[in-house]
């Protein structure tokens, strides 16, 4: 376009905003909420009151976008994102969620609002990562160089390291194909994609072993994942979740409530759920979890019983009930409840630390130590089998081992991110063994550590290394 | 031109029934259709299982395409959903396997008496949907594979999310394991999902095909399953079956995301010889195709065969690979219809006018090609279509197809396409006469060769020609014929006169027309 045309379509578009602008801007549109769950309609009703109330506003005219989007309203939800990005046309915000929104329908739009997005910001990495996945979609050679860009500016990216093994092993590259799924399942281990392609690679690497394990680890993964999305987290695309108003929105709501550890809420929002919902596993299960986070024992109990009904082979909900009666001195049935669990799933990890603990407390330290060296199996990182593995050789008096086993415990809990309690205690149980095995100078350290970390190390334990003890 | 065949079947879900429960998630699923020689007179009769109330039974009195309504098959208290053909009772004849929300059953064929179900076997009485005969074991005898969708509560009500009452989604209903069952040919089927394998991974299993998909001469499963990864069980060859679809590419798109897989159609999409899978799915997913790739296992060839966008708006079930136009390039039906409302509708009447879509028409060749200009008539149909058969109904050498819908009338569509070339139909027999499920036809030419499935069970609910069929370009001769039979074994026949349908007989080594 030269640069006259230029300005004459420019001139067209401002005139075209201005006479908006002087008819009060485009009719938001208009949403039949009829029959709609009272929670959506109020919802929706609320956002578009407030943009009523504002019509020049860009945010106003995208938060209603990303209300009826929520709502799988799509044409509304798309019409209110064009408004938004013409008065503002700076926020990669609505570009974005717009292409987001007709990434499979329309790819060939998705992408001119990706790139779209991406003028706006450059760096925004989930932008990038929509553009890729569209024009992977579309077949185009620009795909690669995309997730090339994703994975330079988003180093912690699992999206763009499957996508680049997956184009390695298309090409024959086996070698790059494992490193890059390797790279994946390191970064996200429940990655159920991340597993199932190291499987096939490993198979035609001629590594059967590795290929079962990765097969084990594929299918353990994609139980426990509620939905098969490959995508990294679009934290645009979660915002637009939290307003869901319906109840698998407030479902979403418990979920959070839940790993904030504001059981109370996650447990009236489940009972809610599990009324509306009463044919649901899962609803069933989380309600179970929050229960028993909040003591109130024989009503979880209830709760894994009405969820293994509906889901028999569910091994979480077997681990949790079986965790619970431990807790609570019923050791037969937990231990048959754990057999059962494993059974279904020889590899759920949370099951054989379970069963590893009860086994540990009935003092029978060898069937301990095979349940943790299975889950080490199926899980060679999992900080909470190598720390329970520690602690038991140490019970064993196997103190080499066990200061070994530990310190790994100490890196994968660093690497997994898990919280300083958890990192204290590995320290604590670490100045125990040093202590025992007569270094001093080292336990004295991990103490030190475990207490900098917050942990209340008991006086007579401190004590014990003190100079001349 | 369905009345014109003399077929009048309209599938009925019973929705507006006073003591069926809303939304009643079987009655979206819709019902299957068999093509099958019943009587041994060398044309394809059809059969329609019905959701609520009595299954028909058409017999075909061409020429062209004229059927004439010979039973109403009672229902067997199940709401039916598929349908299998093969010879059950080893007596040469086709029996049918019907599949439904309820007791399953097998029809026995009588010969002039009919369809008559067999006395109750045991048959599973959960959510069963396709269903494939083959004789995985190679006693001789045709074993029997049933897919199960789900462990589905009617009282259980879903939403979509605008809090509307709707079908639900598959991931709010737990699988069941499918089903297995070995005939002893003592006329008995016991089930053995548990010794073999099977039933160690439940899942919301809907289409079904049976193949030697591996290349070791036994033939395996493949299963696809709504919004979870398919299985592809592998036969072992001691009566063990491992799933292999993760390790061999199978079981997940090639984005590394499960789909929903409903309806499967395999032949030789890349021309290498060797049959691929194709896969229908939910709208916003492709239908997906793993091309085979022996000693690798598979690689998913959609977007490079031109389906990453065309399909992507609408919910595939039932689907068809044949050489429509004989033109040497498979091309590909897929029976469309949503199972939701579109977002944010309200439910109107007519009911299921809102789950209505039209098919999709693929012209094959380097790459699939919108094709449903045309073909006015099929894509005109509106429907929530699901059930899928093709086959050549009027003996004329090209595949026609029947189309069967939720709450909707079934369509019986005539190929009407120029033929760009010749053709060939072959049909397997094992001594018995019946036919050998699960046998690939090789076919050479001065052209290439090209290879088929004899092979029914493919699809959703449904079960089709049971004849390899091929399309020969024009010029091109035939220089031979190849069968690697279901037991393993290859045999090589004389070559064959295009344009006729022909018998090839398993260890005869002849060909009769």
């Amino acid at each position: 376009m030269n640069e006259a045309r230029a300005l004459r379509a420019g001139s067209l578009v401002a005139l075209l905003a201005v006479l908006a602008g002087a008819c009060g801007g485009p009719q938001i549109p208009e949403v039949g909420t009829d029959g709609m769950e009272p929670a959506v309609r109020e919802a929706i009703r609320g956002a578009r009151d407030a943009l009523a109330a504002d019509r020049g506003n860009a945010a106003a005219w995208g938060r209603f976008g990303m209300v009826l989007h929520a709502h799988r309203l799509g044409a509304p939800a798309g019409a209110s994102y064009t408004e938004a990005a013409r008065l503002d046309g700076d926020d990669h915000r609505w570009p974005h969620l717009h292409g987001r929104l007709l990434e499979t329908a329309e790819p060939a739009r998705a992408l001119g609002l990706a790139d779209e997005a991406l003028r706006q910001n450059p760096r925004f990495a989930p932008a990038l990562a929509l553009r890729a996945r569209v024009l992977e979609a579309l077949g185009d050679d620009d795909a690669e160089a995309a997730w090339e860009a994703l994975q330079d500016l988003a180093p912690e990216s699992v999206e763009a390291p499957l996508a680049l093994g997956r184009r390695r092993l298309l090409r024959g590259d086996l070698a790059g194909a494992r490193t890059a799924f390797e790279g994946v399942v390191e970064r996200l281990p429940s990655s159920t994609a991340g597993w199932s392609f190291l499987a096939q690679v490993s198979r035609r690497l001629g590594d059967p072993e590795g290929a079962a394990q990765a097969t084990v680890r594929a299918r353990t993964a994609a139980r426990s994942a509620s939905l098969g999305s490959t995508a990294d987290l679009d934290p645009l695309l979660i915002a637009v979740e939290d307003l869901r108003a319906d109840s698998r929105g407030r479902e979403a709501r418990a979920r959070r409530a839940a790993a904030s550890g504001d059981h109370d809420s996650a447990e009236a929002i489940y009972r809610r759920l599990v009324n509306e919902r009463p044919g649901s596993a899962d609803l069933r299960y989380n309600h179970g979890n929050a229960l028993a986070r909040l003591g109130r024992t024989e009503e979880a109990e209830a709760a894994y019983r009405a969820a293994l009904s509906r889901a028999p082979d569910s091994s979480a909900a077997m681990a949790n009930l079986a965790n619970l009666l431990a807790r609570g001195g019923r050791d037969q049935e937990a231990d048959d409840l754990y057999r059962r669990s494993i059974t279904a799933d020889p590899s759920h990890v949370p099951t054989l630390l379970g069963a590893s603990s009860l086994h540990f407390q009935r003092g029978n330290l060898r069937q301990a130590e095979r349940f943790l060296r299975d889950a080490l199996a199926s899980a060679p990182d999992h900080p909470g089998a190598l720390q329970g593995l520690g602690q038991l050789l140490a019970t064993a008096g196997r103190l080499g081992e066990a200061s070994a086993t530990l310190s790994r415990a100490l890196g994968a809990a660093r690497d997994a991110g898990a919280a300083p309690g958890q990192v204290a205690g590995i320290h604590f149980l670490l100045a125990d063994v040093e202590r025992q095995r007569g270094r001093t100078a080292q336990a004295r350290t991990h103490l030190a550590q475990a207490e900098a970390l917050g942990m209340n190390v008991p006086p007579a334990f401190r004590a014990l290394l003190e100079p001349g003890r | 031109m369905t009345s014109a065949s003399g077929v009048e079947f309209t599938h009925r879900t019973g929705r507006d029934d006073a003591d069926r429960a809303a939304y009643f998630m079987p009655e979206i699923m819709g019902s299957g259709v068999a093509l099958f020689d019943r009587d041994a007179d060398g044309d394809l009769d059809l059969y329609l299982v019905q959701g609520e109330g009595a299954d028909r039974f058409f017999e075909n009195r061409g020429p062209g395409i004229r059927f004439v309504e010979i039973a109403r098959v009672p229902g067997t208290g199940a709401y039916g959903m598929g349908v299998a053909a093969g010879d059950a009772d080893g007596d040469g004849d086709l029996d049918l396997f019907r599949t439904g929300y309820g007791p399953d059953a097998l029809l026995l064929n009588t010969g002039e008496s009919g369809l008559v179900a067999a006395e109750d076997a045991g048959w599973d009485d959960s959510w069963s949907a396709s269903a494939a005969f083959c004789d995985y074991d190679a006693d001789g005898n045709l074993d029997l594979f049933v897919t199960r969708y789900m462990d589905y509560d009617p009282d259980f009500s879903c939403f979509a999310a605008t809090g509307e009452q709707d079908y639900c989604n598959p991931t709010d209903v737990p699988g069941l394991p499918d089903l297995l069952y070995r005939n002893t040919g003592d006329g008995r089927f016991v089930e053995v999902g548990r010794e073999s394998g099977i039933a160690a991974l439940p899942a919301r299993g809907l289409g079904v095909v049976c193949h030697d998909f591996t290349g070791d001469g036994k033939l395996d499963f493949y299963v696809a399953n709504d919004t979870e990864a398919n299985h592809l069980w592998v036969n072992q060859g001691d009566g063990a079956f491992t799933d292999e679809a993760l390790l061999l590419g199978a079981a997940l798109s090639g984005f590394g995301r499960p789909e929903a897989g409903m309806g499967i159609e395999i032949g030789d999409l890349s021309g290498d010889g060797v049959l691929d899978i194709l896969l229908t799915h939910f709208a916003d997913e492709t239908n997906t195709v793993y091309l085979a790739e022996p000693g690798i296992g598979f690689v998913d060839g959609t977007i490079d065969l031109g389906l990453g966008t065309l399909g992507l708006a609408t919910t595939g079930f039932g689907v068809a690979l044949g050489d429509f136009d004989l033109d040497g390039f498979l091309d590909a039906v897929i029976a469309n219809g949503r199972v939701a409302r579109p977002p944010g509708e309200s439910p109107r009447a007519p009911f299921f006018e809102q789950y209505a879509e039209t098919a999709l028409i693929l012209r094959g060749g380097d790459r699939f090609e919108d094709a449903g200009a045309a073909s006015p008539e099929l894509t005109a149909m509106a429907a929530v279509g699901r059930g899928l058969a093709a086959g050549d109904l009027d003996g004329d050498g090209d595949p026609d197809l029947v189309l069967t819908a939720a709450e909707g009338p079934a369509g019986i569509f005539e190929n009407v396409s120029n033929h760009a070339g010749n053709w060939l139909l072959v049909a397997t027999r094992l001594p018995g006469g019946a036919p050998d499920h699960g046998a690939t036809v090789r076919l050479l030419t001065s052209g290439g060769t090209r290879v088929a499935r004899a092979n029914p069970g493919v699809s959703y609910l449904s079960s089709g020609d049971p004849r390899a069929h091929f399309a020969i370009p024009a010029g091109a001769a035939i220089a031979g014929l190849t069968v690697r039979w279901s037991d393993g074994s290859a045999e090589a026949f004389p070559a064959p006169a295009p344009n006729r349908v022909v018998v090839v007989l398993r260890g005869a080594g002849t060909i009769h027309e």
